[in-house]
């Protein structure tokens, strides 16, 4: 039997033709595109690593953070005004150039890669598609035994429990490594505890030192068991002493056992505590604020420093401010409670006005400005929060002195001075009490209170008597007394009630009548004189520039009874405490005491 | 009905105002004299193209349905899908995104302050209304995520369905959590780690607001984006399958689509042909008729389940308020405290910009910590409802998949069938119906 096969056909021969024509145009396709993807890929490749290798360039080239551009502005700060610091400048302004043209080219760059990479994208994609369509065949139709075993939702079951537990494993290891402790509250059990305690009384504020020239700023001792021997060179009566890090006209102020001074240059700032006990540096604080470090250092007399302001303390909190204008505030241990930056300051000298604390506020006098255009405002600050309590304008130029916080027959008085107008205001919410016009110039001497007046003076002007119990613009005519010689320029006055003392920086010193202003004496002294005197008893402890502090009594005329040599230069005035007196020189803190008791 | 359809119509048409430009802190003055030139505040962008892109994004949906639905052309969709990708992603940056809008949304609902723009919530509300009647047509053509990934999608492989039906639950996640962050304010999660932004900002002719600077400050992000690309070229949409926030929104709306496209124009015969065609495992399978004999198992596992699910509810919430502290540090002002305390206690050593920031606006350090602590326990309350959520979304997963359901043909899965069009060609009903039955799939 024979089997005849099928005899291939015209039309079979035709459709096999067209079949290998399909097949070869399929593979030239494929080939084509498969091409178009390898080429492109590569290219894709080749951009991206080249665009990468370029980022990764210029991460260390940012102009914000050029190490060289620091160096040469910090250079550039240090140089001295003339021709180095501009030539200085000229290469920093031509460096700055070179690194923005820089940035710019590159971003140029990255931005053509972008482009060039996008289209080898597209290239790879379409290519890559087409080749992969060319490679992909209908399926046929599966019999029953040819289907896959379903996967059943057994396995999905077990796919989301696993799921679960990762997701139960990422939200432990997220609260292994992002949790614990993290308290708002403040810092420690003391920092509350401290911040709820009634501000002390006045009895209490009189046993210490608080503030510039002691509780209400006349310079007055509680104590009469004060040394009027020592010698700092030999060591006599010299308790200890101890180094201030950084420099600073700013006078001690004492509270129990704890001593505060504050120091600064034109880029650092610091508040220390001193121990009465030994001097040991209990705590030093730097202060800085953000607006403070973004302002150029300013400009400032040598003799005023950056740190001028005596510090002020009530026993709970201690405060500091600085000649650009920060201001910080700590609790007795150290823990900063809040910083402010009140600067720039628009004063030629350079801030100098010291801090008070009047109950739970702070009282800071900004005066600063010109005649024409006074800027000065007495502010209030809530010593809790660092918030503003309240804030008076006042019509004043700069000026350089310290209010003084008194208690008068009719009620507490903020005292201050400025050219031209001695005002007073409540210190309780900053509303004006009185003011009158006798001042003149750049005024820097504080004033000073005794049994209801008020006496404030400034070279140029007048000494003047001022009844503290009257109220609005007080006249010519409703002053006390006023008198015109012998007026200091930096020096603060004295008063005991009965004389009043000036001296000015040249060592005149004069003294008045406080009841009529009548001149009771004059006393030559050649010494230069920045520190403002202290009264102990009926002495009045007054120390030169170079530290030797002048030991007299007022009655009649100029009688000294002592003379003690610090064996430094000091601006500063003396704190007077339980048998001791704290004193700043240049570099150090004295304590002095009777080494026999 | 009409008054509040004229409302509508002026809020749109509305144009927002210009910000005023001012110094939030005060400026520094220079001893050189130097003043520094005044704020110039550039006018704000034309409300138009803004408007322009709702009406583009109505346009899309609108043609992606029809495509889908009607025309059945998954040829046409590639092209509206590369239009989209071009116009919503590389020319309008990825942003505004239906997506991203999620965020808006719910920090409009928990932030009374917080105004909204109509546009974000037009980007949100649309696509879902289009799902609820088509499907997620949107998915398919419209968003720029999704086109991205489908256009490299070259050579996709299927991945094991048990493993699509666990990493899907990833999206519920991620959408829980980016409520989470969005409604207290902490981050837009969803924009700040959008893998394709940093592609679609790589070539700058994006508007000027959106361009970013190719390879600066996004180098993760591109990272990221060129990581889901190329993992895009074997698994298709990745980031649509599992992670999308909005897509997880959508496939319950999809579920109650009222049209959805079909596999098949016709009756499906179950040739099985398509039963490999779809890349997302988004085509169900018809049941067989073999009986169960485990079905009492089955009755008591759904049982346990039903049991299980206020078990996961209360364990997800007790978790979830743990998780609140930690997630709390991703809020701005949390580290801003943090970092702040850390200061205070001297436990560390100077100071970074994000406390400078706070101590130039010199405010108390009480008020920012307890601002801080406020944002603490909205986190935690926030963090507790997440917990919840997502022992919910276990839960009914794991019943869902629990229960036996009876199909006898091959369909689309309502819920992540993203409407592509990529099964028609499969479909012998189809190739005839196209007369293209001779020629190879249509698919590009």
């Amino acid at each position: 039997m024979t089997h005849n096969a099928p005899q291939p056909t015209e039309t079979d021969a035709s459709t096999d033709a067209d079949q290998a024509q399909r097949d070869e145009l399929a593979r030239v396709r494929y080939q084509a595109a498969l091409g178009v993807a390898i080429v492109a890929g590569t290219f894709c490749l080749l951009v991206g690593v080249t665009l990468a290798v370029a980022h990764l360039g210029r991460t260390s080239a940012r102009l914000e953070e050029s190490e060289e551009l620091n160096t040469l502005r910090a250079a550039a700060i240090t140089l001295p005004e003339g021709d180095a610091r501009k030539a200085m400048l000229r290469i920093i302004r031509q460096r700055d150039l070179e690194l923005r043209q820089d940035f710019f080219a590159r971003r140029a760059f990255t931005k053509t890669g972008g482009y060039l990479l996008l289209a080898g994208l597209a290239a790879f994609v379409a290519g890559a598609g087409i080749a992969a369509a060319c490679r992909r065949r209908l399926p046929m139709p599966l019999r029953a035994d040819q289907r896959p075993a379903p996967v059943g939702a057994q396995a999905a079951r077990w796919a989301v429990t696993a799921l679960a537990v990762t997701l139960v494993a990422g939200g432990v290891f997220v609260i292994a490594y992002y949790g614990g402790a993290f308290e708002t509250a403040p810092p420690d059990a003391e920092g509350p505890a401290v911040a709820i305690q009634d501000p002390p009384t006045n009895d209490e504020i009189r046993k210490h030192w608080p503030r510039f020239r002691g509780p209400d700023g006349s310079g007055h001792s509680a104590y009469a068991n004060i040394p009027t021997a020592w010698n700092g060179k030999t060591g006599r009566n010299i308790l200890w002493k101890a180094p201030v890090p950084l420099f600073g006209e700013s006078s001690p102020v004492v509270w129990g056992k704890r001593i505060f001074l504050s120091g600064a240059t034109d880029q650092q700032r610091e508040v220390y505590c001193f121990g009465t006990a030994d001097g040991k540096l209990l705590w030093k604080k730097p202060v800085s604020t953000p607006a403070g470090r973004m302002t150029d250092p300013p400009e400032i007399l040598e003799d005023t420093t950056y740190a001028c302001p005596t510090c002020a303390t009530d026993g709970r909190f201690v405060c500091a401010i600085f000649a650009n204008g920060d201001m910080a505030c700590f609790d007795m241990e150290g823990h900063q409670r809040w910083v402010r930056n009140l600067g720039p300051f628009k004063n030629s000298y350079g801030y100098a006005s010291s801090l008070s604390i009047y109950r739970n506020t702070l009282l800071v006098l900004v005066d600063q400005g010109s005649m024409a255009k006074p800027e000065s405002y007495l502010v209030a600050i809530d010593l809790v929060t660092g918030r503003t309590a309240w804030k008076t304008e006042r019509p004043v130029p700069g000026s350089w002195a310290t209010p003084i916080l008194v208690e008068t027959g009719s009620g507490e008085q903020v005292i201050t001075v400025g050219c031209p107008w001695v005002i007073a205001y409540n210190p309780a919410d900053g509303k004006e009490r009185w003011r009158t016009k006798v001042l003149d110039g750049d005024v820097a001497p504080s004033p000073v209170y005794h049994s209801g007046v008020a006496f404030a003076t400034n070279t140029g002007s007048l000494l003047a008597a001022i009844p503290t119990h009257l109220a609005g613009e007080i006249p010519d005519g409703g002053l006390k007394w006023t008198a015109e010689d012998g007026l200091p320029d930096i020096v603060s006055p004295l008063t005991d009630g009965h004389v009043v003392l000036l001296v000015t920086t040249d060592g005149l010193l004069t003294c008045y009548a406080a009841a009529d202003g009548k001149l009771l004496w004059e006393k030559e002294i050649d010494a230069v004189f920045m520190s403002s005197p202290g009264l102990v008893g009926d002495k009045v402890y007054l120390m030169d520039a170079k530290g030797v502090m002048r030991i007299f009594t007022t009655a009649g005329a100029y009688a000294e009874v002592a003379r003690a040599e610090l064996g430094e230069r000091s601006h500063s005035s003396p704190a007077f405490l339980n048998g001791r007196i704290y004193l700043r020189s240049k570099k150090h803190l004295f304590c002095i005491g009777n080494k026999t008791d | 009905m009409r008054r509040s359809l004229v409302i509508l119509a002026v809020l749109l048409l509305m144009p927002s105002s210009a910000a005023v430009g001012a110094e939030r802190f005060a400026l520094p003055k220079f001893k050189s004299g130097y003043e520094i030139p005044p704020l110039v505040v550039p006018p704000a962008g034309s409300d138009t193209l803004e408007y322009l892109d709702v009406a583009a994004l109505v346009l899309a949906l609108a043609l992606a349905s029809y495509l889908a639905l009607r025309a059945r052309s998954r040829r046409a969709v590639w092209v509206l899908m590369a239009a989209s990708l071009v116009y919503f992603g590389f020319y309008r940056g990825g942003c505004i995104c239906a997506i991203g809008a999620i965020q808006n949304v719910a920090l409009a609902l928990a932030d009374g302050g917080y105004t909204i723009p109509v546009v974000a919530v037009a980007f949100f509300v649309i696509p879902l209304a289009a799902t609820l009647l088509f499907g997620r047509t949107f998915c398919a053509a419209v968003c720029p995520l999704g086109a991205v990934q489908d256009i490299v999608a070259i050579r996709p492989t299927r991945v094991p369905a048990w493993l699509d039906h666990a990493l899907g639950l990833l999206a519920y996640v991620y959408l829980g959590a980016a409520v989470l962050f969005a409604a207290t304010g902490a981050a837009f999660l969803i924009c700040e780690y959008d893998p394709f932004v940093a592609i679609f900002r790589l070539v700058p002719f994006t508007r000027q607001n959106v361009w970013m600077e190719a390879f600066g400050g996004s180098t993760a992000m591109l990272i990221l984006g060129a990581a889901f690309v190329v993992a895009g070229l074997f698994i298709a949409r990745p980031y649509c399958r599992w992670l999308c926030p909005y897509g997880a929104i959508l496939r319950l709306l999809s579920r109650a689509s009222k049209w959805h496209v079909t596999i098949t124009p016709d009756e499906c015969n179950q040739c099985t042909l398509c039963e490999n065609a779809c890349p997302f495992n988004a085509i169900q399978k018809p049941t067989t008729d073999a009986p169960r004999p485990d079905r009492l198992i089955d009755r008591r596992r759904l049982a346990l389940l039903l049991v299980l699910v206020p078990v996961l509810l209360a364990a997800g919430g007790g978790f979830g308020w743990w998780l609140g502290d930690p997630f709390s540090r991703m809020h701005f002002t949390v580290q801003q405290a943090e970092r702040v305390r850390l200061e205070e206690t001297g436990q560390v050593e100077g100071t970074e910009d994000i406390s400078d920031a706070f101590y130039q606006t010199q405010r108390p350090r009480e008020e920012l910590y307890a601002e801080a602590a406020a944002i603490r326990g909205r986190f935690a309350v926030g963090s507790a409802l997440l917990g919840v959520w997502v022992g919910l979304v276990v839960g009914v997963k794991l019943i869902h998949l629990s229960v036996y359901r009876t199909r006898t043909d091959y369909q689309p899965d309502r819920a992540t069938c993203v409407s592509c069009g990529r099964c028609f060609a499969y479909c012998p009903f189809e190739r005839k119906r196209l007369k293209t039955l001779a020629g190879e799939p249509t698919t590009p």
